[in-house]
């Protein structure tokens, strides 16, 4: 088995295949601190594409409440207790060590423990490329199961019911995790395949499976640690998160041939969502590309962390975590990059203020920024630190370079008349 | 607090956790749309809507009293009027 250079563990890895990298990679970075789990995204996702006979319990995209729900359930705590029966039997602890934190290709310093890959490689039975599960009909079919409780309309058109959830309650710390397929850099679920029937596009690294090859083996829904592959029963074959490819090859017309986001992107009522493509080199590095705002917000600022990067898939969803959450939880979650990231979003820096001013200002995909510097509107101590805004404005460039967006840091505000529904 | 009983299918429903501050998480949900410029209004409607299940928790287990002085004591804390030097 090859090894591939990953740099959110700051080293190399077993991988069945050998690297090789597309030129640019399909990423995104969530905001947790903001989401409200009104879950417009989701519904966005499945209405453009998983409505059909055979995909009722498919949810491309989903947002659960953590630390209780998953979609299919509970599938993070069964990987990260798979991941620790392997350790334990091997002796081995799955640490990571920050204090070898160095440039671009250490970030987060050294994850010392084992992947997905080579956790399956130390068993006994080696009949998994990667660590894995398949979660049975019953934890695929209710996502949200007891996390929220949904309000009905009591019959009346446009009247929404005001009575409380009756669930029970979290009495407890929570927040909500945006989930969908993170177009891996090192793909389980490409690499369980036994047709070869799952590719990685060289264009912009969207992980597809070809709908011709696949014969449902479900090698993919098993070993993928994110659980994101689906098998669709009517049609034999399994299917996942397409990235809405058509939309990032600028195949919409709303756009004229400029890239655009992906529907649960666009859909965002909370503004959390920023997603865009970051230039790789043949190494498989990002490219320095200092204004492309994704690279920003994970190379330079460290403000966004992956999901997971112990799994060892590379993979290329990132997060602003929840500041109010224990730290050991976020560790754990998001790496030992948890404290440097809080630490910089909760006092944003100018450039971070106006950077997530661009979080779902256009449909559009935004390949490079520009800031044009305001005056200072705010200096005050927050929480013992002194901190000041400024009302700088930030313009953001599509593909090919056209302006598609300005923004000011202090928006100007509109308030929408009361007679429309959804003005609340 | 109820003990997670791990033959339990549902184990993870309703069973407390230590650490965490929910005055804290509280605080940060009013900042964070306090700060894309929603009114005192629209934040209360944030909490006091059941659709909203996070901040209607804190609502049902705080009461409306606790949310309306939350409201206030952080937009007194972001409020441009009250801040230590004043516009530039």
């Amino acid at each position: 088995m090859p090894d591939v250079f990953n740099w959110q563990l700051g080293r190399k890895m077993n991988y069945p295949y050998a690297e090789k990298h597309p030129r640019s990679q399909f990423a995104f970075v969530f905001n947790i601190n903001r989401c409200i789990a009104c879950q417009t995204c989701t519904m966005a996702c499945k209405s453009t594409w998983t409505f059909s006979k055979g995909q009722e319990y498919m949810w491309w995209n989903n947002v659960e409440t953590k630390p209780y729900g998953g979609y299919p359930q509970s599938w993070d705590v069964r990987l990260l207790g798979l991941l620790d029966d392997a350790h334990r039997k091997v002796g081995r602890a799955a640490q990571w060590d920050p204090n070898q934190r160095a440039g671009a290709d250490r970030p987060y310093g050294v994850y010392d423990g084992m992947t997905i890959f080579e956790a399956a490689r130390s068993g006994e039975k080696r009949d998994q490329v990667a660590l894995g599960y398949e979660p049975t009909d019953q934890e695929w079919r209710f996502p949200n199961f007891y996390e929220d409780a949904a309000t009905g309309s009591e019959n009346v058109p446009d009247k929404l019911s005001m009575k409380p959830a009756t669930l029970p309650a979290h009495g407890t710390w929570f927040f909500y995790l945006q989930r969908l397929c993170n177009h891996c850099t090192y793909p389980a679920c490409l690499s369980a395949c036994p047709r070869g029937a799952i590719y990685k596009r060289p264009e912009d690294g969207i992980v597809l499976i070809d709908q011709g090859r696949c014969r449902g083996y479900r090698k993919c829904v098993g070993q993928c640690p994110y659980k994101k592959p689906m098998f669709r029963a009517t049609t034999r074959v399994s299917e996942k998160c397409i990235a809405c490819y058509p939309r990032i090859e600028g195949k919409d017309p709303l756009t004229e041939n400029e890239p655009m986001e992906t529907r649960c992107m666009a859909a965002c009522v909370g503004k959390i969502r920023l997603q865009g493509l970051v230039k790789i080199g043949d190494d498989g590095k990002w490219l320095e590309d200092r204004y492309n705002p994704l690279y920003y917000l994970v190379r330079v600022e460290k403000v966004a962390l992956p999901l997971y990067p112990q799994f060892g898939t590379e993979p290329n969803g990132y997060y602003i975590p929840p500041r109010w959450v224990p730290r050991p939880y976020l560790q754990q979650m998001f790496g030992p990059g948890v404290d440097e990231a809080i630490e910089k979003y909760t006092y944003p820096s100018r450039e971070l203020l106006a950077v997530l001013a661009l979080f779902r200002a256009s449909q559009k995909i935004v390949f490079r920024y520009e800031i044009i510097e305001g005056p200072k509107i705010f200096e005050r101590t927050i929480n013992g630190k002194k901190w000041s805004m400024y009302n700088d404005t930030i313009v953001g460039f599509s593909k090919s370079g056209k302006e598609i967006v300005r923004v000011s840091v202090e928006e100007p505000k509109y308030v929408r008349p009361d007679k429309h529904y959804n003005s609340i | 607090m109820k003990q997670p009983q791990l033959n339990d299918p549902h184990e993870l429903i309703g069973v407390g956790l230590p650490d965490g501050d929910g005055d804290y998480m509280a605080e940060c949900l009013t900042e964070e749309y306090l700060l894309l410029g929603w009114s005192d209004q629209q934040l209360m409607t944030l909490f006091m809507r059941p659709c909203f299940s996070m901040t209607h928790r804190i609502y049902l287990d705080r009461g409306h009293d606790y949310v309306a002085a939350l409201i206030a004591r952080v937009r007194g804390k972001w409020s441009a009027n009250e801040m230590d030097g004043g516009y530039a």
